[in-house]
């Protein structure tokens, strides 16, 4: 049937190609992938549910079939045992496309092991899937430090893992780490959203009537915290440490102005406020009134004269 | 965003006033119409009509207190998150997860990963009503090949969240029976001009599709 379809037959394409729970054989997998070689002008999801993935030449084929597709930006790929094969894990993960989704797959630590050089490679992929797996501390401390390298990824769903507190706090970490400047300078500022927590997602707890303010959730805090960009996060670490104030009295004073001033080049006045809340901390503990003249806006002044 | 605008007004109001730090307005106006408006003009609406505002007004403020302290809770959050003062959160928000995971899989019978590789004993009486579905689903792709029509390959067999009668199986199994079908809808590609086939989805669940 396959083989028909991709032998000419076909003058428009499929949007989305879903064999979910079909129990394909990997010669299965490898026609599939010809077939959506063929499809090459509208195909842009494929779905492969419940199906076993355990054979490295199907595999490779998948992969290489996705890759040379211009279009297909997303992949499903649950409960396909991919885990139990971390270089089957690799290939697929290779596949060049934008969001994978490889929820309930038997990943353990050799499987986080080849996530965290796929992340650090920092490939084109923007959302990752890898929910109700087998990843615990450890394969988080060894994912967050692969996170410090990349630059694409937006979203990472880790619900359902074997993860306690000190797992969540070495992903945070890898966002917003306050220890010193240059820690936050090489924190990722892309990740928009790192999904740790089933029961305080927003359908969940209202279902089970845990009626308290959203930011007092964890996931409300840690989605937040993720909201912050470069420029937010170092002025958030500034405000109220010295430690971090007196680091940067290691820079020399004639790039200080510039260095407090960067953000001022895309402030509005809403945020004029908290540029000059930390240039005035700053000052304070410097005690030098010429960065003011160096890093508030003229009509700044003016406001304030008013 | 939003929390570091509120933690700065309050650093900037305590400190000292720079004259640049209006309040954010995050009252919606249309809102508060519609709290005051009563459906007749006599005095008493009208009083009514203020005393609904006044409490509009009064529930403003207790929102925007709400909302200073939710600034507060989350700005403290990220600045103190890895010093260990939240370990107890957050370990109580996996074991949550841990006993919603748990009834969640109670209560989802659709679980074909661990049942599609194992037949039961009985699997082609089990079979017999998701097969009949099957065959029906294949008759009309075969009926709707043609040059001038969009051809959907559509076999699905109770896709997540449908609920399994008692006597049927998460999957339908392949049988013999149904290589017939699939016979027919290839003789009927075939006789199709080349590149005019014109398929829009391909969606095959919960059916098993064996080598050809």
């Amino acid at each position: 049937m396959v083989a028909i379809l991709s032998n000419g037959k076909v003058t428009n394409s499929s949007t989305i190609v879903k064999f979910s729970n079909t129990n394909l054989c990997p010669e299965g997998i490898i026609s599939l992938s010809r077939l959506v070689k063929v499809f090459d002008r509208m195909m842009w999801q494929f779905s492969l549910h419940h199906n076993q993935i355990d054979n490295m030449e199907s595999a490779r084929c998948f992969s290489m079939s996705l890759k040379s597709h211009a279009r297909i930006n997303q992949i499903y790929l649950t409960h396909c045992n991919i885990g139990s094969t971390p270089e089957i894990l690799l290939v697929i993960l290779q596949s060049d496309v934008e969001y994978i989704n490889m929820n309930n797959n038997n990943i353990e630590s050799l499987g986080a092991v080849k996530i965290a050089e796929f992340i650090e490679s920092d490939p084109p992929i923007k959302k990752l899937s890898l929910c109700h797996n087998r990843l615990n501390d450890n394969d988080a401390v060894l994912i967050s430090q692969a996170l410090k390298r990349n630059t694409k990824l937006r979203e990472l769903e880790l619900v359902g893992n074997n993860f306690t507190s000190i797992g969540v706090k070495a992903l945070l970490s890898s966002v917003f780490d306050s220890s010193n400047l240059n820690a936050i300078a090489e924190s990722n500022h892309k990740l928009r959203e790192i999904n740790l927590l089933l029961g305080q997602a927003p359908g969940i707890t209202s279902a089970f009537n845990l009626d308290i303010p959203y930011s007092h959730y964890l996931r409300g805090r840690i989605e937040r915290l993720l909201w912050l960009d470069r420029t937010q996060k170092i002025l958030l670490a500034l405000q109220d440490k010295d430690s971090l104030l007196q680091y940067l009295a290691n820079v020399p004073v004639e790039l200080i102005a510039e260095v407090l001033a960067f953000p001022l080049h895309r402030v509005d006045d809403q945020c004029q406020q908290r540029y000059l809340t930390i240039v005035y901390s700053t000052m304070r503990w410097w005690n030098m009134p010429m960065l003011y003249h160096n890093c508030v806006k003229p009509d700044s002044k003016k406001k304030r004269n008013d | 965003m939003r929390y570091l605008d509120s933690s700065i007004i309050i650093e900037m109001t305590e400190q000292e006033d720079w004259g640049n730090g209006e309040e954010i307005d995050y009252h919606d106006d249309d809102d508060d119409d519609d709290y005051g408006i009563v459906d007749n003009g006599d005095d008493e609406s009208s009083e009514g009509r203020m005393q609904d505002s006044d409490e509009v007004e009064s529930g403003d403020d207790d929102d925007d207190d709400q909302m200073v302290e939710d600034e507060i809770v989350v700005e403290k959050f990220i600045r103190t998150f890895n010093n260990g003062n939240y370990d107890a959160e957050f370990d109580d928000a996996f074991s949550l997860d841990r006993t919603i995971m748990d009834r969640t899989i109670m209560t989802y019978r659709v679980r074909p990963t661990q049942a599609s590789y194992n037949k039961p004993i009985n699997w082609r009486e089990r079979n017999r009503m998701g097969l009949e579905r099957v065959k029906e689903q294949l008759q009309t792709c075969i009926d709707s090949v043609s040059d001038d029509k969009t051809f959907n390959l559509q076999l699905i067999h109770k896709s997540d969240g449908h609920q399994l009668m008692d006597n049927e199986e998460p999957i339908v199994w392949h049988e013999p029976i149904l290589h017939e079908y699939w016979d027919r809808l290839e003789a009927k590609i075939n006789q199709i001009t080349p590149m005019q086939l014109v398929i829009a989805n391909i969606e095959i669940v919960n059916v098993e599709i064996t080598k050809e």
